[in-house]
């Protein structure tokens, strides 16, 4: 009797499955119990981790391959140790720590203000249906506008300083914020709010009490999708019109075909992007461990 | 104590509007536990959310000691069907929650008295050794038990409750009755309680309200000449079971047996054999 043929073998969790399926074909069509594969199964740390590394090497592989081919001009793919040799002269240089600094200094300044607005506007459209009314139509409007398309506008209202570029973030991150905020206050089982009422709470007690409490965990990781599309616009703003920054080096790399340099800085930008996505999840983990945000 | 007169209720408007209460009146007295049994969508569970103040009526009035309702209030405590605890405060703070609202609140403290009630309650129920576990710690059962202590903490006037045992398995069910009889011989809260199981309700109540399907209307009020000291022994004992038969009977007479008889119409005309058989 042969044993299935398991894609994954050396992930399996524990013992090899009985191969109940290959002797009544007829009946069992499952997976084995321990099987990776079946729906919803829970992986091993140790194996997510290894095909998550997997991932990246993959990618790694394909860039050398590709660089090594000889069919593309080296300037425009450089090699992985040519870039890597790059990257350890950039990182003695202070370019590369004050664009990170600038660009971390926008987002956070733009991405900020729009979360202190977004999320009590947010929570409003959530929970009382005038501002739903007055609010989401429009939220939802301008959400269409590509927001790139928006940066003449703001540079004709605010100049080529710092403003233009936080307000492309903000308008960037606010409407998408407010809308996610207001869904997360929506999903609220009602019993939730209908218990506080019987119990004697004010409308104001439930909003702050069992709402915006109940919402919070769901709030944060709004935020936690949202700061990445600030990464996303300030880049893009950089790219327009700065002196300084992330994007802004990018342009200056590719005007001198320095395209070491500019990867460097992609993957620069990749590792920022994962590294605060980690935090938030972490932070989101330890903030709301009441909240099952294995389920998520 | 409760006067019920003419309530009704509908949905929707137009060639849409659906009657889910026809125009209703029933009383309940102070300390009485009552029962509110029938099919799914018979309006008892309307009925109950309206007494709560969480649905509008769409004609007449709910008097609790004389004051119309015209909300929900505190006098009130309301037992929902599926866990309904604040999933970030921990057993203890969920049942506190009511004393720590201003409409509750008297001075900034500690309350003593409120913290000795808790811990009364907290032992009634069962929770002393969970009282600082986290709701997501807990069984169903369990949860249950906190949201009754919850309801309970502020003293209501009255208890509503809406199928509180309806999600839990049949062993937990019965250890819930058994321990809201028991809370009930303590507290003596004025008690309404909608479940559509006939046993349960007869097992707890005083009087136990017949629904017909929808439109929702009363078509017996039951009286249950058992006194309030009850045990599971009771279920089997004959004056019990033909209680249930005389509330089961009711039911039927106005709901299943026209849907049963089209069934076995149904069967013999495809099959030709098969036949239901009426209780």
């Amino acid at each position: 009797m042969s044993t299935p043929k398991l894609a994954l073998t050396a992930m399996k969790v524990e013992q090899p499955p009985v191969a109940y399926a290959a002797r009544r074909p007829d009946i069992d069509i499952g997976k084995p119990y321990h099987s990776v594969w079946r729906i919803r199964q829970t992986l091993p740390r140790r194996v997510h981790l290894s095909l998550a590394a997997a991932g990246f090497i993959t990618a790694f592989l394909a860039w050398w391959i590709t660089s090594f081919s000889g069919h593309f001009d080296p300037i425009f793919v450089p090699s992985p140790d040519v870039v890597a040799q790059t990257a350890i002269g950039l990182l003695q240089e202070s370019t590369l720590w004050s664009d990170i600094a600038t660009s971390f200094m926008r987002v956070i300044i733009g991405f900020v203000v729009s979360a202190i607005i977004a999320i009590p506007i947010g929570l409003f459209v959530g929970t009382f249906r005038p501002v739903e009314a007055l609010v989401q139509p429009f939220t939802e409007f301008v959400r269409y506008i590509p927001v790139p398309a928006l940066i003449p506008i703001l540079m004709v209202l605010f100049g080529i300083g710092e403003t233009p570029k936080w307000m492309l973030i903000f308008v960037g991150t606010y409407f998408q914020l407010v809308l996610m905020v207001a869904d997360e206050v929506r999903r609220i089982p009602l019993p939730l709010v209908q218990v506080a009422q019987t119990l004697g709470a004010s409308s104001s007690e439930i909003v702050h009490r069992v709402l915006w409490r109940a919402a919070m965990p769901g709030i944060f990781d709004a935020l936690r999708l949202c700061h990445g599309w600030a990464w996303t616009y300030v880049v893009v703003a950089e790219l327009v019109a700065a002196n300084e920054g992330l994007g802004f080096r990018i342009l200056k790399f590719s005007r001198f075909l320095q395209t070491p340099k500019i990867w460097v800085y992609l993957i620069l930008l990749g590792m920022i992007g994962l590294a605060l996505d980690i935090a938030f999840r972490r932070v989101n983990a330890r903030l709301f461990r009441w909240a099952d945000t294995t389920r998520r | 104590m409760i006067t019920v007169h003419k309530l009704e209720k509908h949905y929707g408007e137009g060639a849409q509007r659906v009657l889910a209460l026809t125009p209703t009146d029933f009383n309940v007295g102070p300390g009485e536990f009552v029962s509110l049994v029938g099919p799914s969508g018979c309006g008892k569970t309307t009925c109950l959310f309206m007494l709560a103040g969480l649905e509008q009526p769409s004609a007449g009035t709910i008097r609790v000691n004389g004051v119309t309702v015209h909300g929900p209030g505190k006098d009130r405590g309301m037992v929902f069907q599926n866990y309904t605890l604040y999933p970030w405060l921990t057993v203890r703070e969920n049942i506190r929650f009511s004393q720590t609202l201003r409409a509750n609140r008297t001075n900034r403290g500690v309350d003593d008295s409120v913290e000795y009630r808790i811990n009364i309650l907290l032992h009634l129920m069962g929770l002393e050794d969970f009282a600082d576990a986290l709701p997501r710690q807990l069984s169903g059962g369990m949860q249950q038990r906190v949201a009754i202590a919850r309801a309970l903490l502020p003293k209501p006037e009255v208890l509503l409750m809406d199928e509180p045992f309806g999600a839990l398995d049949a062993q937990t069910r019965e250890e819930m009755q058994e321990l809201l009889l028991q809370i009930n011989r303590v507290e003596r809260t004025t008690t309404i309680f909608v479940t559509h199981d006939v046993e349960e309700a007869i097992y707890l109540s005083n009087r136990v309200l017949v629904f017909s399907p929808r439109p929702g209307a009363i078509i017996a009020d039951v009286n249950i000449p058992f006194g309030a000291e009850r045990t599971s022994d009771l279920k089997v004992e004959p004056a019990f079971i033909g209680l249930k038969q005389t509330v089961k009977q009711l039911l039927n007479k106005h709901g299943q047996r026209n849907r049963l008889s089209q069934l076995d119409r149904l069967t013999q005309s495809s099959v030709g054999k098969a036949k239901v058989k009426f209780i």
